[in-house]
């Protein structure tokens, strides 16, 4: 190796170090919600970031770094991954939309419609969305944290745009009514609550 | 008094609606829909107030700190073998 060589290296070391290392909380989030908490995903982490490392050459500099790892990482995930075919049924996903329009009117009724502008309920959607199953995490947590869009997921998944949908609908829905309930629990009425 | 209809129609695709994944013009219709029935917006309030306090949360959750020992080191061991790499 010359000594431009390892100046070339050394530069490539510090533009690594400035522009995609901060992004590693972002994309461990990425990684945990593909491959769930645990081994896999940190395994799936380091690798987005060796394969970035190895190809940073190619990252233009201009675009969006996050969106690139990300799109790393479900590259890696997919090739990676070793996990078995799921066979969800399809659902009407825009029942779902008519179910959360319920869970608002169920808020409504009990005094706590504005519990997401009112509460803090960081802690308690953190955990609501620990406990949805994987497939329905797995999106809510691609579309709803991450923002990734419906086709983005549908490829990192590989699954129909159609079962996108209707699990982060119904993933949503759940969540609703874990909060709902959290926010009953907790005693909390609206200010503007009719009285009882 | 709206059509029940109409505002079934309209709140089937509110989750569409507010990711931005639904043809302009089925959206169109949506938001005129919406601008004028006091109820149907109020359930696309809620929604979106949910959408807003579940993205607030990414925030708290940053990498663990064994997870981002564990990517350092990978890279420098990478970036090592690289420097010795002959030509």
């Amino acid at each position: 190796m010359t000594s431009i060589d390892v100046a070339a290296q050394s530069l490539r070391d510090q533009e690594f170090r400035a522009f995609a290392l901060p992004h590693l909380d972002a994309i461990a989030r990425v990684a945990r919600a593909l491959a769930g908490r645990g081994a896999d995903a940190d395994d799936l982490v380091q690798e987005t970031f060796l394969r970035a490392y190895r190809y940073w050459h190619t990252y233009d500099g201009t675009s969006d770094c996050r969106r690139w790892l990300a799109t790393i990482c479900r590259n890696a995930y997919r090739e990676i991954s070793r996990r078995s075919e799921r066979v969800v049924a399809l659902e009407d996903h825009e029942l779902e939309s008519l179910a959360s329009a319920r869970v608002h009117s169920a808020a409504r009724s009990a005094g706590v419609d504005d519990m997401f502008t009112r509460l803090d309920l960081g802690p308690a959607i953190s955990r609501a969305i620990d406990e949805l199953e994987e497939h329905y995490r797995q999106v809510v947590l691609l579309v709803d944290v991450e923002g990734f869009d419906y086709q983005e997921v549908a490829d990192a998944l590989e699954i129909p745009i159609g079962t996108v949908r209707s699990r982060l609908y119904r993933g949503r829905r759940q969540l609703q009514e874990a909060l709902l309930a959290y926010a009953i629990d907790a005693g909390y009425r609206s200010a503007n609550a009719k009285p009882d | 008094m709206r059509d029940r209809a109409e505002c079934e129609a309209v709140v089937r695709q509110m989750w569409g609606y507010l990711d931005g994944a639904i043809p302009s013009a089925h959206a169109e219709l949506v938001s005129q829909h919406v601008a004028t029935c006091v109820d149907c917006a109020a359930h696309f309030d809620f929604a979106a107030e949910f959408l807003h306090a579940v993205a607030r949360t990414s925030a708290r959750q940053p990498a663990p700190d064994a997870l981002r020992s564990k990517v350092l080191e990978a890279l420098a061991a990478e970036s090592a073998a690289s420097t010795s790499t002959p030509d």
